[in-house]
This record gives C-alpha cells, sequence and structure tokens, in this order.
C-alpha cells in the first residue's frame, strides 16, 4: 500500500530535480547552449559537460546528504530541530576540514574529506555525551550543547588560519560559508560514492529506524535493538555529514528545512520521508546554487543564503496552512 | 566588513603552494605562441602591461581599472572566486593569479579545463621584480626594459634620514587593520627611511592601547577604503595629533610595476612633515 | 505461559524490582496496583523486553525470554508504554498499521492484509472512525484507543499496558476499563496493566497484584484485596468498605 503512494512521490521530485538540474545547466555567465556543445563547439563542451554539470550534480548531492543526514537525526533524536548544522556536526566537519587545510594537509589527496569525517564523528560524540543525562537525550541540553560546539568550532576555525603561516581568511570562509565554487567530477565522484553508501545503510536500517519514532522503549518492545539502530544512524549521518562538508564547507538549513517541508507534504514515516528528503534536498540546493550564480552578473553570492531564502518562505507558507 | 577583510586577506601572506608552483614554472620553457592571459589581480594585470605584453591579455578580474586599457578587458569577477565558466568562454592558455587569497578550489577547477595557471607571490617588493621575471619568461616579451626601469625608480626614492619618523598605515579604522611588519608596505617605508610605528607582523588587528601608548609621527590611511570621517574618528577616539595623510589606494595597496610612485609619493609627505618640524 | 521467577532490577544501584515471583495464564485482566514508585512499570518493561532483568528469569511459554529472538517475542507479547508520541503528525492507521512491524522483512512494507489487520483492531477499540484523523487532532481518550489498537493489530497472546487510565477523565476511564474487558473477551489475550486507582481496578480485573517499594505484596483476586486493613497496611489508606453492587468499595474514611 505504502509503496504505491511512495513511488508517485519519488516520481513527482525526480521530475522536479531534473527539471532543476536541466535549468542549473542551462544557465550561467557564459552564454553557451546545449545545441552548440552537442555539435561539438569545444568551449561550450567544457563549460558544459566541465563546469556546469559537474556544479549542478554536486549540488545535488550536497543537498540529498544534508537532508537524509537531516531527517536521520530528527528520527533518531525524536526532535524536530535535529539537523547537522545545528547539532555542531556540520560544524566540526568544517573545523577538520579547515584545520588540516590551514597546516597544509590539504596536499595530501584524500586526507581533508577524512579528516573533515573525523571532525563529524567527534562532534556528534560530544554532542550526545554533553546532552546525555541518565540514558535519555534532552532536547533542550542537545540543542545547546550545539549551539556551543558550533562557536568553539568557528573559533578554532578563525584562530587556526590566523596562528598558521598560509594565514588567510578567505580559505577560513570557504568552510564556514559554504561554496560550490570550483566543483570537479572527482568531488562528485566521491560523494556520489559516500552518499550511495549511506543510502543503503539507512536503507537496510529504516524499518527499524522509523520505529524509534514512537521512543525508545516502544522500539525495543518491537523486538528493535535500539542500541545498535542508533549507532548505525548517526554514523551513516556523520559520515555524509563530513563528506558533504568536505567538498563544500557549511551550507546550513537544508537539513532542517527539507525534512519538514517533506513531512508537511507527506505525513508519513522514515522509510517514505528519507527518498523523498534526498530528491527535495538536491532539488532545493541545485536551485538555491543557481540563484547565487546568477543574480550578479559576474560573482557569486554565499550559497546558504540562498537556501534561507527560497526555502523559508516555503516553509512558511506551510506551517501556516498547517495551523489552520 | 567581510569584503574589507577579504581585501585584507588578499594581502596577507599566501600559500607554500604558490612556492611549489613557482618552482615548477620558472622551468618552464618559453611558449613557442603567444599565449591568452586571463589576469586575476590589478596589480598582476599593471606587470603585464608594464612588461609590454597588454595585447596579449583577454581577460581581467573586476578590480583591474589601471592602466585605462585594463578597463575595456572582459572581466571575470571577484579575484578571490572569479567565475571560471567566463575564463573559460575567454578560451585562455594561461591564467595568473597572486597566492595571497587564492581559492583553495581554483587550481583544482583550471587543472580539469586543461587551463595552465601561474601562481605569482607578490606580498613583499622583492616579489614584484620577481614575479614579473616570472610573467615575462611566460609571455617571450623581452625587449623592453620594464624591470631594470622599475628597480631603478624604486633606488632613486631610497633615502636615510637622520632621524627617521614613526609611520603607521591603517587599512580599516574600526576594528583598526594595520600594515605591521614583514609586509611590502613595510618594505617600502624602509626604501623611503621611515619606521613602522607598529611592532607587530602582518596585517592584523591593531588594539587602539598600542595606538594610543606609542603615537606615530604621520598615519597613512588608503583613500577608497576608509573615509575621512572614519579615520577622525579614528583620531578623536586615539586622541592622535600627529598630521593624517590619504594616500591614492590604488597605486599604495598594489604591490606592482607603480610601487616606484608609492615611495615617491611617501617620500613627499614625509619630506614635507619633516619641514613643518 | 508467563512465568516470573525471582526476578530482580536495579535503577543505579537503586531496587526496582525485587524478587518477584508469579505467573500468568489464560484469558484473564490483570492489574497491577500500587503507590507511585513501587515498580510497577519496571515490571512492565522486564516482560516486555525493554529491560533485562538483573537476576532471575522470565519465562515466556516456557523457553527464557531472552532467548527468544526479538521480533518473535514481540509479536506475542505486545506493550504500551506510559505516554507514546510518535513525535511527528502520522494518522491513526498508520500508526496502528506500525503495529505489524515484528512481521515485516529487513525492506518489507506493509501489505493490504496488514491494513485490514490495522483496521479490525481500530474497530475492536471502538475507533475506526478516527482512522484517517492525525493523532495531534484527538481527544487523550482517543489517542489512548488508536494506542491500544496498535497494540492489538499484532493479535498477541500477552498485552501489557503501562498507566493506560493516567491523563483520562473519569467518563473515559470507564469507557477504556470496560475496553480492556473486551480485549480480553474478545482476543482471548491476557491482559496486564499498570494502574494506581484501586476501586476501577477493582471493579474490572480478575487479579490484582499489589506491589510494595518493588516487591510483591499480594496477588490475589479483588474481593481478598479491598479490605480496609489490608489497604491501610499496604497502601497506608484509612479507608472504609462500602457495599453497593454486591461489591466492596473503598472510600476515604472521613474524620469528623
Amino acid at each position: 500500500m505504502g509503496t504505491l503512494a511512495l513511488t508517485r512521490a519519488v516520481a513527482l521530485l525526480a521530475l522536479l530535480l531534473m527539471v532543476a538540474l536541466f535549468l542549473a545547466s542551462s544557465a550561467g555567465a557564459a552564454d553557451v547552449s546545449w545545441r552548440a556543445a552537442f555539435a561539438g563547439d569545444a568551449t561550450a563542451r567544457a563549460i558544459l559537460f566541465g563546469i556546469r554539470l559537474p556544479r549542478a550534480l554536486l549540488a545535488a548531492l550536497v543537498g540529498a546528504t544534508l537532508a537524509i543526514a537531516g531527517v536521520t537525526f530528527q528520527t533518531l533524536l525524536r526532535n524536530p530541530l535535529a539537523d547537522p548544522f545545528i547539532l555542531g556536526v556540520s560544524g566540526g566537519a568544517a573545523c577538520g576540514a579547515a584545520v588540516s587545510t590551514a597546516f597544509g594537509l590539504a596536499r595530501v589527496p584524500g586526507l581533508v574529506p577524512l579528516v573533515a569525517f573525523a571532525g563529524a564523528c567527534a562532534a556528534t560524540a560530544a554532542v550526545f555525551l554533553l546532552a546525555r543525562r541518565r540514558a535519555h537525550t534532552d532536547p533542550t541540553r542537545l540543542l545547546l550543547s550545539g549551539l556551543v560546539l558550533n562557536a568553539f568550532f568557528s573559533a578554532v576555525i578563525l584562530v587556526s588560519f590566523a596562528l598558521s603561516k598560509s594565514s588567510d581568511l578567505t580559505a577560513a570562509l570557504r568552510w564556514m560559508m559554504g561554496t560550490l565554487f570550483g566543483a570537479t567530477w572527482s568531488d562528485v565522484a566521491l560523494l556520489f560514492a559516500l552518499f550511495l553508501l549511506t543510502m543503503a545503510t539507512l536503507v537496510f536500517v529504516a524499518n527499524d529506524l522509523r520505529m524509534l519514532a514512537f521512543g525508545e522503549d516502544d522500539a525495543k518492545s518491537r523486538g528493535v535493538d535500539v542500541e545498535r539502530i542508533k549507532l548505525v544512524g548517526f554514523a551513516a549521518g556523520s559520515i555524509v555529514t563530513g563528506a558533504a562538508v568536505a567538498v563544500s564547507g557549511i551550507i546550513g538549513f537544508v537539513g532542517l528545512l527539507v525534512p519538514h517541508l517533506i513531512r508537511m507534504i507527506w505525513r508519513r514515516d522514515f522509510r517514505f520521508l528519507l527518498p523523498l528528503c534526498a530528491l527535495g534536498g538536491a532539488t532545493l540546493v541545485v536551485l538555491a546554487d543557481l540563484v547565487s550564480r546568477i543574480v550578479l552578473p559576474s560573482s557569486e553570492l554565499p550559497i546558504g543564503a540562498f537556501t534561507a531564502i527560497l526555502g523559508v518562505p516555503f516553509f512558511l507558507s506551510l506551517l501556516r496552512r498547517d495551523r489552520a | 566588513m567581510l569584503r574589507r577583510l577579504s581585501r585584507t586577506a588578499a594581502l596577507r601572506r599566501g600559500f607554500c603552494l604558490a612556492l611549489l608552483f613557482l618552482g615548477c614554472h620558472r622551468a618552464a620553457p618559453e611558449p613557442a605562441h603567444a599565449p591568452r592571459i586571463v589576469s586575476l589581480a590589478p596589480n598582476v594585470t599593471e606587470m603585464i602591461y608594464a612588461l609590454g605584453a597588454g595585447d596579449l591579455l583577454v581577460g581581467t578580474d573586476a578590480a583591474s581599472d589601471f592602466p585605462e586599457q585594463a578597463k575595456a578587458l572582459p572581466k571575470v569577477g571577484v579575484g578571490l572566486t572569479p567565475n571560471i565558466e567566463k575564463i573559460v568562454a575567454l578560451k585562455p592558455t594561461l591564467v595568473i593569479a597572486i597566492a595571497a587569497g587564492l581559492h583553495p578550489n581554483l587550481p583544482r577547477a583550471l587543472e580539469a579545463q586543461h587551463i595552465p595557471l601561474l601562481v605569482v607571490k607578490t606580498d613583499r617588493l622583492a616579489d614584484v621584480a620577481r614575479s614579473m621575471r616570472t610573467i615575462r619568461d611566460r609571455t617571450g616579451r623581452v625587449q623592453k626594459p620594464a624591470i631594470a626601469a622599475m628597480l631603478h625608480a624604486l633606488q632613486q626614492q631610497r633615502r636615510t634620514r637622520a632621524k627617521p619618523s614613526r609611520v603607521l598605515f591603517v587599512v580599516w579604522s574600526d576594528p583598526l587593520y594595520i600594515a605591521g611588519r614583514d609586509t611590502f608596505t613595510n618594505d617600502l617605508f624602509d626604501i623611503c627611511g621611515v619606521r613602522n610605528a607598529a611592532e607587530v607582523s602582518g596585517w592584523p588587528q591593531y588594539s587602539l592601547e598600542s595606538l594610543i601608548a606609542s603615537p606615530p609621527d604621520l598615519l597613512l590611511y588608503p583613500d577608497h577604503s576608509v573615509s575621512r570621517a572614519q579615520v577622525d574618528a579614528l583620531k578623536e577616539r586615539a586622541k592622535l595629533t600627529c598630521p593624517i595623510v590619504a594616500v591614492d589606494e590604488n597605486v599604495f595597496v598594489r604591490p606592482g610595476p607603480r610601487m616606484a610612485q608609492a615611495a615617491a609619493a611617501l617620500n613627499r609627505i614625509v619630506d614635507e612633515w619633516e619641514r613643518s618640524h | 505461559m508467563l512465568d516470573l521467577r525471582s526476578v530482580s532490577f536495579a535503577y543505579d544501584g537503586t531496587d526496582a524490582v525485587r524478587d518477584f515471583t508469579a505467573s500468568f495464564a489464560g484469558t484473564q485482566l490483570v492489574a497491577v496496583i500500587g503507590p507511585n514508585g513501587s515498580g510497577k512499570s519496571t515490571l512492565l518493561k522486564l516482560v516486555a523486553r525493554v529491560l533485562a532483568p538483573a537476576r532471575g528469569e522470565i519465562l515466556w511459554r516456557g523457553r527464557a525470554a531472552r532467548e527468544w529472538p526479538a521480533k518473535e517475542y514481540a509479536r506475542e507479547v505486545g506493550y504500551l508504554p506510559q505516554e507514546p508520541d510518535p513525535t511527528f503528525p502520522m494518522r491513526a492507521i498508520d500508526v496502528v498499521v506500525s503495529g505489524r512491524a515484528p512481521f515485516l522483512g529487513r525492506f518489507g512494507w506493509e501489505t493490504s492484509a496488514d491494513y485490514d489487520e490495522a483496521a479490525r483492531a481500530l474497530a475492536t477499540c471502538d475507533a475506526s472512525y478516527l482512522a484517517e484523523r492525525y493523532l495531534d487532532e484527538m481527544s487523550g481518550g482517543e489517542r489512548k484507543r488508536v494506542f491500544l489498537a496498535r497494540v492489538l493489530a499484532a493479535r498477541p497472546k500477552l498485552i501489557v499496558l503501562d498507566e493506560p487510565l493516567s491523563s483520562l477523565d473519569i467518563a473515559h476511564v470507564q469507557q477504556f476499563s470496560a475496553l480492556l474487558r473486551d480485549v480480553v473477551r474478545t482476543t482471548g489475550a491476557t491482559v496486564i496493566y499498570a494502574t494506581h486507582d484501586l476501586n476501577w481496578a477493582a471493579a474490572y480485573s480478575d487479579r490484582m497484584l499489589v506491589m510494595q517499594r518493588g516487591a510483591l505484596a499480594l496477588d490475589a483476586p479483588p474481593g481478598e484485596v479491598m479490605q480496609p486493613e489490608r489497604i491501610r497496611e499496604l497502601f497506608g489508606f484509612d479507608a472504609e468498605a462500602v457495599e453497593a453492587g454486591g461489591r466492596a468499595w473503598l472510600v476515604p474514611r472521613v474524620q469528623r
């Protein structure tokens, strides 16, 4: 019964994503067309296949990744405010990436994503240790811990760049503000691999994970190995967040906004929300990146601003309708 | 504020990566064909024109406004995060950027497009001639003795003063950022025979207390980034009595071929101050 | 079918359940009563396998509970926590059908047969009209019925309910107590529920277990429990018995 509705919803959102990707790869600073690219124009090919397409796809992957991390954290913590950015997981990843860049480790291939991932995991662990009280994760303490950790990570990023010999604020800002500038196919490949891995893991545990929505005791009584599912869920969420931050820096709000948007339209459980969040998050970030690239003729605006500008009015209108 | 910060940042000491690039490219053979160049920094644009290679430029960053011809060239966006699509559309065979503030993704993005990137270091005065030589070797324009002329002009400005006055160069007034030691501005002070009133190194945020404790004899500020009103407010807060002089920002904060002009201007300011004391 | 043998459990060194021994079998409604903090919730969590006993053994149909595969045990023993809440808005029918989870494979989705079970369970709880409504639009009594239906959707042989009557007004307490009786009759299951309301428990249950500081103080039919001297001894409740409808009711003794 659920599968038919899911198939329909997935088809709808996949179509939206396709349209967004088409728009994103058709518009940009340079005046080139797909027709010219297929006719064999070298410049058009270089711009469309070498610049726009990897960037649009990377935007889609970053959005999908942050949204599934968000919906996973929200379900695990039974807290509508859980999100990789608010919990400090993104900040931990950015901190790891920034510190390793500041100390010249960026030249070792694959090291920055690895350190970003370690940062994300450390932040996840820290935030839960701080928020845990008698075997329960207290929502207020959780948010407070995330807030404090975020402030700490921002400080470490700034200080590490100020202290390092290659002191450079733009590099620090790159991690803190988030950008898809200079996306390459190798970024796309790396994030796609981790996205697939995480998605597969989450699908594998989805039937158990959604039961956590009713509380840990309830899930245990239904035969769910709660501790194992929590571990798997948090690890998966941290891995993808780490990878997304390593390629794009911190793009806030997606992990919070998208699951709520999806839930306002389809009020269903985690199994249902997971693929829809992936597609919805992808669409939102592709569109946000498109706007951030074209709104000014030749400079780029921070993409995080546009995920908020595009998402919030939609979010608020749904919230109002929901209240009525 | 962020723009100010990144402007400051752009002036800062660059990546080690840049040295690596310099090392690689210096050994490169002279190109058979004259390159099509995109410059990503105004001082690089000035160097290219000074070398008589302005005709090779097919595009520049948005801030490149000197010499006058540079304004007419296609712009590829802000130097720190240029628009890569626009660069590719100009079909350059060489992109030149400065090491300070180089976006870590830029080298990879251009490499993916098979567009060679030359990163030059322009943090100190001595770097200017070095970078110009590197660019000259890559452009193949060796007939014009631009570098020697520039170095000669700089030597002309060298002064030894009996009692070196203490000068402070304000980059931004609130919060206070200044030019410290180990910067091209400090190198300029050395040439003109004056001392930097600040003991700190780099382009740091400077404490008002230090400013009050050891006030400079002369305070300079860039005429575009900082307004007279802002610098007056600083003067009021720090109870400064020294003369405050605006300098041509595009000459003073661009470590390029016009550094001799900057030195000459500084000498004029200092000479006048010495006469009045 | 359910045997508890000298079961003990402690939170951080504080005993919650001590040396508890009892057996349950057949179609009956069992009320576990006792003052707050007497270990009722902990006892039910042990039965539902939410907690594992520190000492002693719980046997379900002759086999130790911990040896049962988790999902198989969950199909036979249903549990309703004190304040269940799905965090995010859900339709009643989706809540109820999630009770079928122990029957689903790893990638399985509920089939129409599962939805039929859910509809049947809602009907048993007189809650069919709630199926398409969202939980956050319901009254406390309606929510309780939906969650009871969720437990019933798995057709368990043993049903464990933690304080199902708390936060209900008196009309709903009566309604829900009657519903529990019906459930016992129609499903043939053993239903164990925790409550601290003596009179309601006595009126509807077949058997009462009185807990005191984690230990089983009395296990008897309501008629034997509802005696003023006994109640004063167990609860410190100064009561007098009033006869009505052929039963003894305990009312507070009022000093004038």
